[in-house]
């Protein structure tokens, strides 16, 4: 694992108002995030493909891909927590890079009251460029889907230029790096 | 509706330097956003080189507008975006009122665009019985105020915030408090329920990479993702000139342009929008329409000194720095776009007569190219305009005859010698109080040597010889 850059992704995601939490194993997540924030299972909504990757941990939450499509957006204005994968990190930024599929629809990122990304220390890039050569190698001719760089929580300073964070997007916005260095 | 236009400058100005408390909010707030600028541009130690390469991608678009837009188009109709092309601004207006209208709503969510003060947008759909809703914090504010922005990246910036206070308090209805978290939730927990019942959302664009079809939004508070992922129909709007060549580029820009625009390393999201909802796609409108407005700009590109400043990327550092801004806020100016930067595009593109006290309003000190990310020559196409004004005559005659004087005064030593002494005896019989009309009043003319610097020279080569 690049120390220096998740030292770097940490401590710029970090000015950029959001948090970050490097585990050497998918275990701790849901203690972490318990320990974090005190929402109730059903007010937190994962991307079923995040739990997959996860081997045996489960998730304290719902599925997305459970909820029913119709249902979908009224449960997520509802929710708390959005949790999502992605598809890399960007160490001079402090930004996580999200493609969008049918298990992490943007809304997901973008609705709940916070959002956390869950990711490993390999999908760590120094720079947009690098993040962005990978993606577009990948899909090649292929048609590319919506990708949305986040960068901490939704602020703004529009007013006298005080900065205030959470304003149509999510007030919180962490990340949960797991070391598979190994 | 606070009216201006860009041929009141002056008096706008004199209006506005006159007002202290709006120099204070302007100053404040300007100084914030270049000390955060100056500390991330202090990280990228090839600074310089980037913005040299951003001059030259940028030049290689607006050098070659038809084909980057038809490449554009092509990209961005395969990724199952509708494209229209509009030549004016009314073409412009009259495709997105019929998209709306073909919807059959009667309120739209929008998030901030500049081409859309372009269009005048919001007036035109008011007009038509649609409601147009801003969703960015500042333009919120501003509309409920029933004003223009007076800064392109930081609208409400002429407001303080017991002006937004009383605002918030008039138009809905809440108690009085002037704590910009607490106004902010007022804000977000209105417009949330607008965003949920939006069908039809309208944004700007940032960068639309020629390759791939890819719109580029970028933003800070989410209202541009809510306005772009929730609704049924999205209606992108843009300038021709916003293209990249390519998806690789945009790395580039968004190193130049969060950094010069709020000092921010990357703004809190960026969504690089890559078509409706479809089978790669699973969410987002089921309609995405593309505007391309010319408006002039293809026009402009032919240019071979004006095409520069359809490289700008709109990110309102030249403003943050310019010391007239900075003094007058961007109201004076009486354009959609204000500060230096304004002041070159305004007359280019929306006639010179009009604007033609725009390229006067700066010192050409050149804070303005220093600081442009993408490297327009500002102050010195001010300097161009001003001359093409005088070529248009637009110039009084006073002024024409003063300058000839200047001229032949200028050409010739023994005439400037001459001059500078009648100056002199001039100042002493007027007490100092030489009259130059548009000058004395707000300034001290000043003092006229007695001798001139060539005669002091001369009389201590005489005194001391020469060493």
């Amino acid at each position: 694992m690049n120390t220096d850059l998740l030292e770097m992704f940490t401590s710029r995601l970090e000015d950029a108002g959001g948090w970050c939490r490097i585990i050497s194993s998918p275990g701790s997540i849901n203690d972490i995030i318990r320990g974090k924030y005190s929402y109730e299972k059903k007010d937190m909504i994962y991307a079923g493909s995040v739990e997959k990757q996860l081997g045996d941990v489960e998730l304290d939450g719902i599925d997305i891909t459970t909820i029913h499509q119709n249902d979908r957006r009224k449960s997520l204005v509802n929710a708390k927590l959005g949790i999502t994968g992605c598809a890399g990190l960007i160490a001079e930024t402090g930004t996580a890079g999200l493609i969008t599929s049918v298990s992490e629809p943007r809304e997901l990122s973008l609705l709940p009251e916070t959002h956390i990304v869950i990711a490993y220390s390999d999908q760590l890039f120094a720079t947009l460029d690098e993040f962005l050569a990978k993606v577009t190698a990948e899909y090649g001719d292929a048609q590319l889907p919506s990708i949305t760089l986040v960068t901490g929580p939704s602020r703004t300073a529009d007013i006298e230029k005080k900065l205030v964070v959470g304003v149509h997007g999510p007030v919180e916005f962490g990340v949960v790096v797991i070391d598979r260095s190994e | 509706m606070i009216e201006f236009s860009a041929s009141q400058f002056k008096s706008n100005a004199r209006t506005a330097v006159n007002d202290a408390g709006l120099r204070a909010k302007i100053k404040k707030a300007t100084g914030t956003s270049l000390t955060k600028r100056q500390e991330t541009v202090k990280e990228i130690p090839d600074w310089e080189e980037l913005r040299e390469k951003g001059h030259l991608l940028r030049k290689k678009v607006v050098d070659d507008l038809d084909r980057y837009q038809a490449a554009f188009t092509e990209s961005a109709q395969s990724n199952g975006m509708v494209v229209h092309y509009a030549e004016t601004h009314s073409d412009a207006t009259k495709i997105i009122y019929d998209i709306i209208r073909r919807q059959s709503v009667r309120s739209v969510v929008k998030s901030k665009s500049m081409i859309t003060e372009e269009l005048r947008l919001n007036e035109m759909l008011e007009e038509n019985g649609v409601r147009v809703i801003e969703t960015d914090l500042g333009e919120y504010i501003i509309q409920l105020a029933g004003e223009t922005p007076s800064h392109i990246t930081a609208p409400a910036l002429h407001k303080s915030k017991e002006d937004i206070a009383r605002l918030f308090q008039e138009k809905l209805h809440i108690p009085y408090t002037d704590d910009p978290e607490e106004l902010t939730k007022v804000a977000r927990e209105r417009l949330r329920k607008e965003f949920l019942n939006a069908k039809v959302g309208i944004s700007g664009v940032n960068f639309a990479c020629a390759d791939t079809g890819t719109i580029t939004i970028i933003e800070n508070e989410a209202n541009a993702r809510l306005c772009t992922v929730l609704p049924d129909v999205h209606i992108a709007v843009m300038s021709v000139e916003k293209i990249l060549p390519s998806i690789n580029d945009l790395p580039l820009f968004l190193k130049l342009l969060p950094r010069s625009a709020t000092g921010q390393r990357m703004t809190s999201y960026v969504s690089m929008i890559n078509g409706p909802r479809s089978q790669y796609n699973p969410d987002g409108p089921r309609q995405l329409h593309i505007v391309i407005l010319d408006g002039g700009r293809k026009q402009l590109a032919k240019h071979p000194a004006w095409k520069e400043s359809l490289y700008c990327i709109r990110c309102g550092a030249c403003m943050n720095i310019c010391p007239v801004y900075q003094s007058v806020g961007g109201h004076a100016y009486g354009s959609v776009y204000p500060g230096p930067i304004g002041s070159v595009i305004t007359p280019t593109l929306f006639g010179m007569q009009e604007a033609q006290d725009l390229p006067y309003a700066s010192s050409l000190c050149g804070a303005c190219t220093d600081i442009c990310p993408v490297k327009i020559d500002l102050h010195h196409h001010l300097l161009w305009e001003r001359h093409d004004i005088v070529d248009r005559g637009y110039k009084s005659f006073t002024e024409k005859i003063a300058m000839t004087l200047w001229r032949w005064v200028m050409l010739s030593p023994s005439r400037l010698e001459f001059a500078g002494r009648a100056g002199w005896l001039l100042q002493k019989i007027f007490a100092k109080k030489l009259p130059a009309p548009g000058w004395t009043p707000q300034r001290r003319f000043p003092k006229i040597a007695r001798k001139s610097f060539r005669k002091l020279i001369q009389h201590d080569k005489d005194e001391y010889g020469s060493s």
